[in-house]
């Protein structure tokens, strides 16, 4: 609720289990359902408002990298280390399967659901959901293999992270060098951004303006797009792998370290001369960054499992505060900014809730 | 294992480098395939044919990345950084992991991916660089391809492989050919790449606990003798008989090599020669007898014929190191009866000239303390300047006003130090620093380095 600032609630968080570490988690659009990929491999659905599992998957392998949610939870799609792209059906069985060239390093679906696209190697597969099969198939039936509408191909070095440009099915991929932007339905790619750098992260700011990469040479790069410059931000004490928008598009969170901080992007020149917000609390790295989808708070977490809840346009102090006995690996609010969600390096998912 | 592999938490990585044909993919077959007990991941270079069917055989695309941080040589390994930043995260903990890296890549990056990213350099740690040769086609390699050179540098474990193929003579030469190179590494001879699996992995290369072992002949420029040769001696008297020559003087050493296949009466006893020849002349020689035993004998010649005697106690090989060629003062060794023995095994020391390899090591050793501001601007210039051209670099030194010993290595332009061993009342304080690199010159370093005394 805009205006009103939120704290983590004082009652016993719910919390769920994965084995191993959790390497990904992501929200159904309603808000009920919570998927969490591992590091060992498995994917899980919970159910947020019973709190009980609705389904595992052994997942893929070495290793699932990323996860995402359709069609509130009917459907989740994972890749992984084992070269495959996975749609689950309601119960968690694949209903279909894509091969990929390689480990398949992220998954993200377009805002209209419409397109799902998978970083492996030097490659963006885009797969049509409108094609896939029925997700309703009985368990234990072989997944039917599904091919890519597109593929944007021709990266110089394996794709790190893609973001869809928010409203449209323009899509955003990092390599080492260059940041590239792609049309669904284009042939080649749109636009090139090159440097002589390795980027590991990017988001699309939702007001269209900037796309933000997270480096690993410890910087933060800010790509005006229309204008076609760029603005790098030097500093970090460590590669930057955190990044994260508020809604308005206006600031911009940043990890890389133990303190988070937020750029006010506004204006012409955006975060240029501009001093940022330093938020001072975390004694180790942060490792998870995510700010409300509704509103400014913003959620931190590192190593030692500290996790924080900030209001940083309106103060630098600490909204809440909790010591959890793992190492936070994921931060994530629900749709509505009601729910928290925590994941850790032992596999726990925590749920608090939110309240004024 | 030393101390510090002991107590370090990391999971150690061994990079595997070597040409193609050198034996990496049998090396690595046969360590996936033994039974060892322990897990162990492999990340295969793109072209890698690791035949066995292992969930951990991962390939990798040997993505090399600059760095933006003003250090032109600071490249990592992209692909790796996301490759063990996944494996990491994996509650089924690996117990070791080992990079295999095509014969085209330079191993400097794959080391620096160590330093260079906190995430995997706070799980990780780099146990050593392993490099295999193919003996028989080596020489050919390095004369026509700079990586040949830079994985023979970055070694810290040379395996000559395949000497099965080739002749002792031939590997013997190979093998000079290698450690002038790289004076720091270990080299193994092998056929098939067999050897126990503990003489690769859990080595400790880049230990800063871990001695300097260094072959100091190796780091000589020339050896200190022309020739040696192995006589079989029965029990009895002989002489050494030799004329004058181009030189007034000829220093030489005589030394009892029992138990010694006469092969081995020369290789074994080279160091020890060296040693000898580096230590003051026997004072109570007076030019009439020699004994078997580590002397220095200097000969004062004249242009008469010289005659020695020599008792020899007990019959077997002995083995006489001399400073100039025989042939140049008609030298020989003659049995009662005045006739000639021939040795049984002979070789040359001739400076080599064969090979003009570019990549050397330059050792230096310089007793007394440093001063530390001067040691500390000289290797910030040192590295800033050569840092590109030096692959590896270790040090032991006394630093003036410190009891505990001070160990830097280094790996381009990256450095890590800390504190080492205290100095002992009996000990002599001193300093050792070894640079392998390309196009090193030893006289710079060496003043230098001297420079840096307090």
């Amino acid at each position: 609720m805009p205006g009103v600032i939120s704290r983590l609630s004082e009652a016993d968080p719910v919390t769920f289990d994965i084995e191993g570490y959790v390497s990904a988690t992501a929200w159904s659009r309603e808000g009920v359902r919570l998927a969490v990929a591992s590091a060992d491999g498995p994917v899980a659905c919970f159910n947020t408002q019973n709190g009980l599992r609705e389904w595992s998957h052994p997942g893929h392998g070495l290793g699932t990298s990323s996860v995402t949610m359709a069609d509130d939870g009917a459907l989740t799609v994972t890749c992984g280390q084992d070269d495959r792209v996975l749609f689950h059906g309601a119960t968690g069985s694949p209903v279909c399967a894509g091969r990929l060239p390689g480990w398949g390093e992220r998954v993200r679906l377009s805002t209209d659901q419409r397109y799902a696209a998978v970083a492996s190697k030097r490659a963006v597969l885009v797969f049509d959901m409108l094609e896939l099969p029925s997700h309703t198939r009985a368990d234990g039936d072989p997944e039917i293999p599904v091919e890519p509408a597109f593929v944007f191909d021709g990266h110089a070095s394996t794709v790190t992270d893609i973001a869809w440009e928010p409203g449209t099915h323009r899509l955003a991929a990092t390599a080492y060098g260059t940041l590239t932007i792609w049309r669904v339905g284009t042939t080649g790619p749109v636009r090139v951004f090159r440097w002589q750098g390795s980027s590991l992260v990017v988001r699309w700011s939702p007001d269209k303006r900037f796309l933000a990469t997270g480096d690993q040479d410890s910087t933060v790069h800010f790509w005006f797009i229309k204008e076609g410059k760029d603005l790098q931000m030097w500093g970090f004490e460590t590669k930057v792998l955190e990044l994260s928008w508020d809604h308005s598009g206006r600031h911009l969170a940043t990890g890389g370290g133990r303190m988070p901080t937020v750029w006010d992007c506004s204006g012409q020149k955006g975060p240029e001369k501009r001093r940022p917000i330093q938020l001072e609390r975390h004694e180790s790295h942060v490792r998870a960054l995510a700010f409300g989808n509704r509103t400014q708070l913003l959620a931190s977490g590192d190593a030692d499992g500290r996790l924080v809840l900030w209001n940083p346009i309106g103060s630098e102090s600490p909204v809440s505060e909790r010591r959890l006995n793992f190492a936070i690996t994921q931060v994530a609010f629900s749709p509505d900014d009601s729910m928290l969600a925590v994941g850790g390096d032992d596999g726990t998912v925590t749920l608090y809730r939110l309240e004024p | 294992m030393n101390d510090i592999t002991a107590t370090d938490k990391r999971t150690p990585v061994t990079i595997l480098t070597g040409f193609l044909g050198s034996g990496k993919t049998t090396l690595l077959n046969r360590i996936l395939s033994e039974n060892h007990g322990k897990r162990i991941a492999v990340i295969e270079n793109e072209f890698g044919e690791v035949g066995i069917d292992h969930e951990l055989v991962i390939q990798a695309d040997e993505e090399v990345f600059e760095m933006n941080n003003g250090c032109i040589c600071c490249t990592v390994r992209g692909d790796l950084i996301r490759i063990l930043g996944k494996l990491m995260k994996r509650r089924d903990k690996l117990d070791y992991i080992l990079i295999e890296t095509t014969g085209l890549a330079d191993p400097g990056p794959v080391i620096q991916t160590f330093y260079m990213d906190d995430e995997i350099a706070h799980q990780l740690r780099v146990d050593g660089c392993v490099t295999l040769v193919d003996t028989v086609n080596i020489d050919r390699q390095l004369d026509e391809a700079s990586e040949a050179s830079e994985q023979i540098a970055f070694a810290d474990v040379i395996l000559l492989n395949k000497t099965d193929l080739a002749s002792a003579e031939d590997v013997r030469k190979v093998e000079d050919r290698l450690r002038r190179m790289n004076a720091r590494a270990t080299i193994h001879r092998t056929a098939h790449a067999e050897l126990p699996l503990e003489r690769i992995l859990d080595i400790g290369g880049f230990d800063l606990n871990g001695a300097l072992d260094v072959d100091p002949k190796f780091l000589e420029p020339e050896y200190p003798f022309e020739w040696a040769g192995v006589y079989q001696l029965e029990a009895g008297e002989y002489e050494l008989v030799v004329s004058g020559g181009p030189d007034p003087t000829m220093d030489l050493a005589l030394l009892s090599a029992g138990g010694n296949r006469a092969g081995d009466a020369i290789d074994e006893f080279v160091e020890s020669a060296v040693r000898i020849f580096s230590d003051d002349h026997w004072p109570a020689f007076d030019g009439t007898a020699l004994v078997p035993a580590p002397r220095l004998y200097r000969l004062r010649l004249s242009q008469d014929l010289h005659r020695m005697s020599i008792s020899i106690a007990r019959s077997g090989p002995y083995t006489l190191f001399t400073e100039h060629l025989p042939e140049e003062f008609d030298l020989r060794i003659a049995n009662g009866a005045n006739e000639p023995v021939t040795p049984s095994m002979e070789r040359e020391f001739k400076p080599d000239h064969e090979h003009n390899d570019q990549v050397t090591s330059v050792g230096i050793t310089i007793a007394g303390d440093l001063e530390i501001e001067k040691i500390d601007r000289w290797l910030t210039v040192l590295i800033r300047e050569r840092g590109l051209d030096i692959f590896r670099m270790k040090g032991v030194l006394a630093v003036a006003g410190y009891d505990r010993r001070f160990v830097f290595q280094g790996v381009h332009m990256l450095m890590d130090s800390q504190p080492g061993a205290p100095w002992q009342a009996s000990e002599a304080r001193s300093n050792a620093l070894v640079f392998i690199g390309r196009n090193l010159d030893r006289t710079e370093l060496e003043t230098g380095f001297r420079r840096c005394l307090a």
